[in-house]
C-alpha cells in the first residue's frame, strides 16, 4: 500500500474536511484503480447494509410495546410509590420475623410447605381436540395442578404473579408447590414460561428471576429465549440450551416464540372466543398469537379482528360480548357448539375472581357438559413436540369452580355454590370434521372471466404497492394473482413474496407451502436458487441436512454455497467428526477466509 | 416588571422549541411513575433505535428481543439520564451496548437472511439480489470482532464522526479511528479474496 493509498484510507476513516487533503485524495483516486475499487467496495457494503433497515411496521411496534408492558407497568408502579424511609421496611421485617418466631414457638412445630389448595393457575386459552366442555372447564377455573392431554395446549396466567405466564403443551402435568414465590413442579411434558419475577421449578432444580424459557421434562431439555436461569449449578443464558442434544428441537423454539407472542390474560370485562374447524394457527390483528384451532380463548370484550391462517387466510372482524361465548364462523362452515358449555363459562365469569373450594376426590359423570377442576379426558393426536399420543391424561388436585355439573347450572351468570362435582369430560374432536376450502387452480386465465379483471402484472403492481403499508392486503392480492393466473410469469414472484410474508409473521408452514409450490412449478426463474435456499432454512431439523445437500447438487454456483457448506459442516460436526472433516476441508479450500473458516479449521482437525 | 415576566417565560418557549427538552420532560414524567410517558418515549424513539440496531447486528431474528432489551434497560436506568446529551444519544448508547453484548455472544458464523423485506417497492428479483448482497455484507461483518464491527458500521454506514462514535461506544476518538481502519483493511482483504476466487483462473 503506497503512502497515497494510506492517505485515502485515513481520509475515509476521519472524514477529513481539509481541502488540500481532499484534493490530493481525489487526484489519487482518479488514477489509482486499486484504491477506487476499495472505496467502491466499502460504498457497496454500506449500501447493502442501509437497504436492510426497513422501519418496523405498526404491528411489530405495538407487539414489542405489548410484550414490554408488564415490566413497564412494574417500573411505573415502583416509581409512583412515595419514597419510603429506609428503616420502615426493616422495622416491618423485624416485626414480621418476631411474630413468626412467637407463633411457631407457641405451636412448638416447624412450618410446613402447603402443597394443596393453591388455586393459582388460571387458564385463558385452551387449544386442541378436547371437547367444548373440557375447554369450558379449563377457562372457568383456577387450578393448583394442570394435566394437559396430548395434542393440546393450555395457556395460563398466575394469580399470585401478575407478570408470569405459562403455556403447557400436552401430554403434561404441572403442579403448584408454592404460590409466593412461585414454585412449580413439572412432572411430565413441556412447559413454556415467561416470568418477570422469581420462579422455581423444584423437580428440575431450575431457578430464574426474569426469563422466558422452555422446559421439556421428558427430554430433560431447557431452552432460554430471554434472560437467564440457574439450572442446578449451571447458568443458562439467553439463546442457550441445556440437556441432551437429541432432545433439542426447533419445534420447542417455535412454540416458545409463539408463547412469547401470545395474547396476555385479559382484564375484565372479558368474553370467550370459540374457534372451531380444522387445525390452523389463529391470531388477532395486533399480531398476538391465540394458538391452533380448535380453541377457546378468554379475550377482552369489544371489537376484535381474528386471523386464521390457511389458504386463503381468514380475517374476521368480530365483537366479543362480555361474559358470553362468541363463535367465530369459519369459511368451511364449522362452528363451535358452545351450548351448555358456554353457560358454564358464563357462570364462572360471573364469579371469575371468587375463591373456589378444593376438591379432593375423583368421580365420573356421564355427560361432558360439566364445569369442574378435576377433569379427566381421553386424548387424541400428536402433541406439538411430536410426543406419543393416545394415553389418557388426568388433571387432578384442582379446584372446583363456580359452574356446576350438567343440569345444575343456570345460564344467567350466577353460579350455584358448592356443587363442584368431579367429572369426566369426554375427549374427541367433536368440533372438527370440516375440510378447508380448496383453492382454485386455473390454467393461466382469470378464473372469474371478468372482462375488466386486472391483469397479472396489475395485480402484482398492486401487491408491491401494498407491501409498504398493508402486508395482509398484499398477501390477499398475491393470493388473487395466483388464483387467477397460476401460470403467469408473476406467479413465481408472488409465491416467493408470499413465502417471505408468511415467514415474517411466523407462519412457517405457509412459507414452506408457498416455496414448495414455486419449486414444483416448471417456471424458469432466477428465484429458484433463493427459494430453494430459503426452503432448506425453513425445513424441519431432521430434513434440513438432506435439503441443503440437495441444494448444493442443484445450485452448485449459488451465492449461498459458502453458507450452506458451513451449515453442513457444523451440523455434521455436532454428531460425527469424521463426517464433518471432508466438508470443513472443502470449505477451507473454497473459502479460506470465509466467516466460518476458524471453526472449519477446528472441525478439520477434530478427531 | 414586564421584562421580568418575559424573562421568566423565556425558558418555557425554549423548551417548546427543543425536541431534547420534550424528551427530558417525558423522562421526568416517567420518573414520577407516569405510565404514559414510557409509551411516549418508546413511540418517539423506536424507529431510530431500531434502525441503528439493525445496522449494527443485521436483520437477525434476535432483533425483536434486542430492541426490547435496549428499551427496558433504558427505562430501568432512566434515573441515570442527566440530560447532558440528547435522550436519543443516551438511548443509542444503550442500543450500541446491547448490540455489542449480542455480537460478543455470537459465534463467528455465516450471515442470516434478513427477516424483513429490505426494499418493499422492489421486484422479487431485485429483492433477491439485495438479499444476496446483504447476506454477503453481513457475512463479511460477522468475521470482524464486535468492537471493530460497531465502529465500522457507525462510521461508514451511519456516517457518524469519530467523536460521535467515541461518545456512543465509550472510547476515545483515536481508538475508534484505529478500529475503523482495521475493520476497513480486513473487509477489503476479504472482498478482494472473494473477487479473485470468482475470477476465471
Amino acid at each position: 500500500m503506497t503512502s497515497a493509498c494510506r492517505e485515502v484510507e485515513t481520509a475515509q476513516v476521519t472524514g477529513t474536511t481539509d481541502e488540500q487533503v481532499t484534493a490530493r485524495v481525489t487526484a489519487h483516486l482518479a488514477h489509482c484503480a486499486a484504491c477506487r475499487a476499495r472505496v467502491a467496495d466499502h460504498d457497496r457494503l454500506a449500501l447493502a447494509l442501509r437497504a436492510a433497515d426497513a422501519p418496523p411496521d405498526e404491528v411489530s411496534r405495538a407487539r414489542w410495546l405489548a410484550q414490554m408492558a408488564p415490566t413497564i407497568d412494574d417500573l411505573a408502579t415502583r416509581r409512583a410509590r412515595p419514597p419510603v424511609r429506609r428503616w420502615i421496611p426493616l422495622a416491618f421485617a423485624v416485626a414480621a420475623a418476631a411474630a413468626i418466631i412467637l407463633w411457631f414457638g407457641a405451636r412448638g412445630s416447624a412450618p410446613s410447605v402447603a402443597t394443596h389448595g393453591l388455586e393459582v393457575l388460571r387458564p385463558y386459552v385452551a387449544s386442541g381436540t378436547s371437547s367444548e366442555s373440557a375447554k369450558a372447564t379449563l377457562l372457568a377455573g383456577r387450578f393448583s395442578a394442570l394435566e394437559v392431554a396430548a395434542g393440546e395446549l393450555v395457556r395460563a396466567g398466575v394469580d399470585s404473579c401478575a407478570s408470569c405466564r405459562l403455556t403447557v403443551i400436552g401430554p403434561a402435568r404441572v403442579a403448584v408447590v408454592r404460590a409466593e414465590p412461585l414454585e412449580l413442579e413439572l412432572a411430565s411434558g413441556t412447559l413454556l414460561v415467561s416470568a418477570a419475577q422469581s420462579l422455581r421449578i423444584t423437580n428440575v432444580a431450575l431457578r430464574t428471576q426474569s426469563a422466558v424459557f422452555a422446559v421439556s421434562a421428558e427430554a430433560a431439555v431447557v431452552f432460554v429465549d430471554r434472560g437467564s436461569l440457574e439450572l442446578g449449578d449451571e447458568r443458562v443464558a439467553a439463546g442457550g440450551w441445556s440437556g441432551p442434544v437429541a432432545g433439542r428441537s426447533a419445534a420447542l423454539v417455535t412454540s416458545l416464540r409463539d408463547h412469547a407472542n401470545a395474547i396476555a390474560p385479559p382484564a375484565e370485562p372479558s368474553g370467550i372466543l370459540a374457534i372451531a374447524g380444522p387445525q390452523a394457527q389463529a391470531s388477532i390483528e395486533s399480531g398476538a398469537v391465540l394458538g391452533a384451532t380448535p380453541l377457546w380463548a378468554r379475550v377482552p370484550a369489544g371489537p376484535l379482528v381474528v386471523i386464521v391462517a390457511g389458504a386463503p387466510e381468514q380475517r374476521t372482524p368480530i365483537e366479543i360480548a362480555p361474559r358470553a361465548v362468541t363463535n367465530l364462523p369459519r369459511a368451511d362452515g364449522t362452528t363451535a357448539a358452545a351450548g351448555s358449555a358456554a353457560s358454564m363459562v358464563l357462570a364462572a365469569s360471573a364469579e371469575s375472581h371468587g375463591d373456589v373450594a378444593p376438591v379432593s376426590r375423583d368421580a365420573t359423570a356421564p355427560s361432558g357438559d360439566t364445569a369442574d377442576g378435576n377433569a379427566r379426558r381421553g386424548t387424541h393426536g400428536d402433541s406439538a413436540l411430536g410426543n406419543a399420543a393416545g394415553r389418557n391424561a388426568r388433571r387432578d388436585g384442582a379446584a372446583g369452580v363456580g359452574g356446576n355439573a350438567a343440569g345444575g347450572n343456570p345460564a344467567d351468570g350466577s353460579p350455584a355454590d358448592g356443587n363442584a362435582a368431579d367429572v369426566t369430560v369426554t375427549g374427541g374432536s367433536d368440533v372438527t370434521g370440516g375440510s378447508a376450502a380448496g383453492g382454485n387452480a386455473t390454467d393461466g386465465k382469470a378464473a372469474s372471466g371478468d372482462a375488466g379483471a386486472p391483469t397479472a402484472s396489475q395485480l402484482y403492481a398492486d401487491a408491491e404497492r401494498l407491501l409498504a403499508t398493508d402486508r395482509a392486503g398484499a398477501e390477499r392480492v398475491l393470493g388473487q394473482l395466483l388464483e387467477r393466473y397460476p401460470a403467469s410469469p408473476q406467479a413465481a414472484s408472488a409465491l416467493y413474496d408470499l413465502a417471505n410474508l408468511a415467514r415474517a409473521r411466523g407462519d412457517v408452514p405457509a412459507a414452506r407451502a408457498a416455496l414448495d409450490r414455486l419449486l414444483r412449478s416448471s417456471a424458469a426463474t432466477a428465484l429458484r436458487d433463493p427459494a430453494a435456499y430459503l426452503r432448506c432454512r425453513l425445513a424441519e431439523a431432521a430434513d434440513a441436512a438432506p435439503c441443503f445437500e440437495a441444494f448444493r447438487r442443484n445450485f452448485a454456483d449459488s451465492a449461498h454455497d459458502a453458507e450452506v457448506l458451513a451449515w453442513l459442516a457444523g451440523h455434521a460436526g455436532a454428531t460425527r467428526c469424521a463426517d464433518a472433516r471432508p466438508l470443513a476441508a472443502e470449505y477451507l479450500r473454497r473459502y479460506p477466509r470465509g466467516p466460518f473458516a476458524p471453526h472449519a479449521r477446528e472441525l478439520a482437525a477434530c478427531k | 416588571m414586564i421584562l421580568l415576566v418575559l424573562a421568566s417565560l423565556l425558558p418555557l418557549f425554549r423548551r417548546a422549541e427543543r425536541p431534547q427538552d420534550a424528551a427530558a420532560e417525558l423522562v421526568a414524567r416517567a420518573l414520577t411513575g407516569d405510565r404514559r410517558a414510557f409509551d411516549d418515549l418508546y413511540r418517539a424513539h423506536i424507529v431510530g433505535a431500531h434502525r441503528l440496531l439493525t445496522r449494527l447486528v443485521g436483520p437477525t431474528p434476535d432483533r425483536d428481543d434486542l430492541i426490547q432489551q435496549a428499551f427496558l434497560e433504558a427505562f430501568r436506568s432512566l434515573a441515570s439520564f442527566r440530560g447532558d446529551a440528547a435522550f436519543a444519544t443516551w438511548l443509542h448508547r444503550i442500543v450500541v451496548h446491547t448490540a455489542y453484548r449480542h455480537l460478543r455472544r455470537q459465534p463467528v458464523r455465516a450471515a442470516e437472511l434478513p427477516e424483513d423485506l429490505p426494499s418493499l417497492a422492489a421486484s422479487p428479483e431485485h429483492l433477491a439480489h439485495q438479499q444476496q448482497e446483504l447476506g454477503r455484507a453481513l457475512g463479511y461483518l460477522s468475521a470482524l470482532k464486535p468492537k471493530k464491527r460497531i465502529a465500522y458500521v457507525l462510521r461508514v454506514v451511519e456516517g457518524m464522526s469519530l467523536d460521535e462514535i467515541a461518545v456512543l461506544v465509550g472510547a476515545n476518538a483515536p481508538a475508534v479511528g484505529q478500529r475503523v481502519k482495521h475493520a476497513q483493511r480486513e473487509l477489503s482483504a476479504m472482498v478482494e479474496r472473494d473477487r479473485r476466487r470468482q475470477e476465471p483462473s
